[in-house]
């Protein structure tokens, strides 16, 4: 176990901490919600929602995390500015902490960010996220009106390794004409999350885990992961039962990541916190215990 | 003509008397920037060593060593006193063309070699000090040197763009993580040959398993020359 010679910043958004030495402060938990298939959305253009169904899966949501005192906060996903503005409406007042704003569309995510801002929820919601594809009209929309939290990902196109994912963030690796992390401090942004982008096994998805340490290194700045998405990309076929082992593997994945230092782990789905939370719970205890004369 | 001042010595000379003027405190990360500078400019064909001589780093000595015996494959300069002289960002062919570009003009002053109390003094050349490299320039700037017939060398290091105070301070607060422990009782805690963890080279990321403290240095390569210099593992 370890703890970082350089300073590590806490940031409090939403009423939860984010960032600090590992194992002396608890891991946040971030679970999707509205992501593609999800069955509580009956329509991801207008944003239509199962409400039964919503309700139930969040009152469970809700029970695990008050269980296991696990900091957390959600992710909603939308495909439609109609939809995150529905989306924002359902939850802001079902469930308390931070809420990350994503989507695959520049055009919704700053629809988020403006229906938020009407809705007085700024100091709640993070920007998912500060990236390497900003366009300089999203870039403009954001120094015009900018969100006071945002993540900053660290993935790189031409490379994904450690190096890759660092240079990305510190530099713009030639492909920017600045480092992610200097041109959202420049937007104005107060807190900063960084993410150092798994995507699949097969593209050195383990390097994140290294990186968040050179990260925390560096920066000093809350980091984290989502290593779920290695485990979506994962080939369990030869196993006897695939559907079992990666729920196994995707639970693990998030003590894998908090052992690396990870402040933040998103671990998919949050039908999932059931499992990931006590997962956890465990890991931040046995975390906190190894480090007590550290 | 460049002049090179050991330790934070002040002197003030004529303008028209040189083209580089600079201090040098340690002989490893800064004596590798004064050869990385040198080497990048072929006019520069003499190097004048002046001020006092620090006891322990004894830099001034360090650069008269490598240019007489240069260094060996571990990168560590030959023939010299020096606590830690290893040049680790500096490519062989470097050290080459320093020793053939440059002659080495001793002006130090080493009646004043001592363990030095205060940390990182700041001195005032004496008079005489003054008037002899003042002296010394003018008789070599009579001397006509054409410049080195070869390109630059560009010596490009990631430790060695850093700012030199973030430097400075990196290595000072590694030492620092490094001999923390052997001021513990042999008692109060592990006392292992363990060595670092490397967690990243290229930014100089490495983890002290003793006290499990992940720290930022400039040159990973340099970081374990200090500690084995440090506390003897």
């Amino acid at each position: 176990m370890f703890k970082f010679q350089t300073v590590q910043r806490e940031v409090l958004i939403g009423g939860v901490k984010f960032g600090g030495q590992p194992g002396r402060r608890r891991t946040v938990l971030v679970g999707s919600l509205f992501y593609p298939r999800h069955t509580v959305v009956r329509d991801p253009q207008k944003g239509l929602l199962d409400e039964g169904r919503m309700s139930e899966r969040l009152d469970r949501y809700l029970s695990v995390a008050d269980s296991c005192q696990c900091p957390s906060a959600l992710m909603l996903y939308a495909e439609s500015c109609e939809a995150a503005r529905r989306y924002l409406e359902a939850v802001c007042d079902r469930v308390p902490g931070p809420l990350f704003l994503d989507s695959g569309s520049a055009e919704v995510r700053l629809a988020f960010l403006r229906q938020a801002e009407e809705m007085g929820l700024l100091d709640r919601v993070i920007y998912n996220t500060i990236n390497a594809g900003l366009s300089p009209e999203e870039t403009e929309a954001l120094r015009s009106s900018p969100p006071r939290n945002a993540v900053v990902l660290a993935f790189n196109p031409r490379g994904d390794d450690v190096k890759g994912r660092i240079y990305m963030l510190e530099s713009g690796d030639e492909l920017l004409p600045q480092g992610l992390v200097e041109t959202a401090e420049g937007l104005d942004i107060k807190n900063l999350l960084l993410d150092v982008a798994v995507t699949s096994p097969q593209q050195n998805a383990g390097s994140a885990l290294r990186a968040i340490m050179v990260a925390k290194a560096k920066w000093g700045l809350p980091t984290g992961c989502a290593l779920h998405n290695a485990v979506e990309c994962l080939d369990l076929g030869g196993t006897d039962d695939p559907k079992e082992a990666r729920r196994h593997v995707d639970s693990s994945a998030v003590a894998v990541s908090m052992m690396a230092g990870a402040d933040y782990v998103v671990y998919g789905p949050l039908e999932y916190a059931k499992r990931t939370m006590p997962v956890a719970t465990f890991t931040d205890l046995m975390l906190s215990q190894s480090v007590h004369d550290l | 003509m460049a002049i090179v001042i050991i330790g934070r010595g002040a002197v003030d000379v004529p303008p028209h008397l040189f083209n580089i003027k600079g201090i040098l405190k340690t002989e490893n990360i800064g004596l590798e920037k004064v050869i990385a500078n040198i080497v990048s400019n072929p006019t520069i064909r003499v190097l004048v060593v002046c001020g006092k001589e620090e006891f322990g780093h004894f830099p001034g000595e360090a650069i008269q060593a490598l240019k007489r015996n240069g260094m060996d494959e571990h990168h560590r300069i030959i023939g010299t006193r020096s606590a830690i002289p290893f040049l680790c960002e500096l490519p062989p062919e470097a050290v080459k063309r320093f020793q053939d570009q440059v002659e080495v003009v001793d002006l130090l002053d080493i009646s004043h070699v001592q363990e030095l109390v205060a940390y990182d003094p700041i001195y005032e050349f004496d008079q005489g000090s003054r008037e002899r490299l003042i002296a010394t320039l003018i008789e070599l700037s009579s001397g006509h040197y054409q410049p080195f017939a070869a390109e630059p060398v560009m010596v490009r290091s990631k430790a060695l763009t850093g700012e030199g105070t973030r430097i400075a301070k990196e290595l000072h607060l590694a030492s620092d993580e490094f001999i923390s422990p052997m001021l513990r009782l042999p008692s109060d805690g592990l006392n292992t040959d363990m060595g670092l963890i490397l967690i990243s080279e290229e930014f100089g990321v490495i983890l002290e398993p003793l006290q499990g403290l992940v720290l930022s240095v400039p040159s990973v390569e340099l970081a374990l020359r200090l500690r084995t210099y440090l506390m003897g593992v």
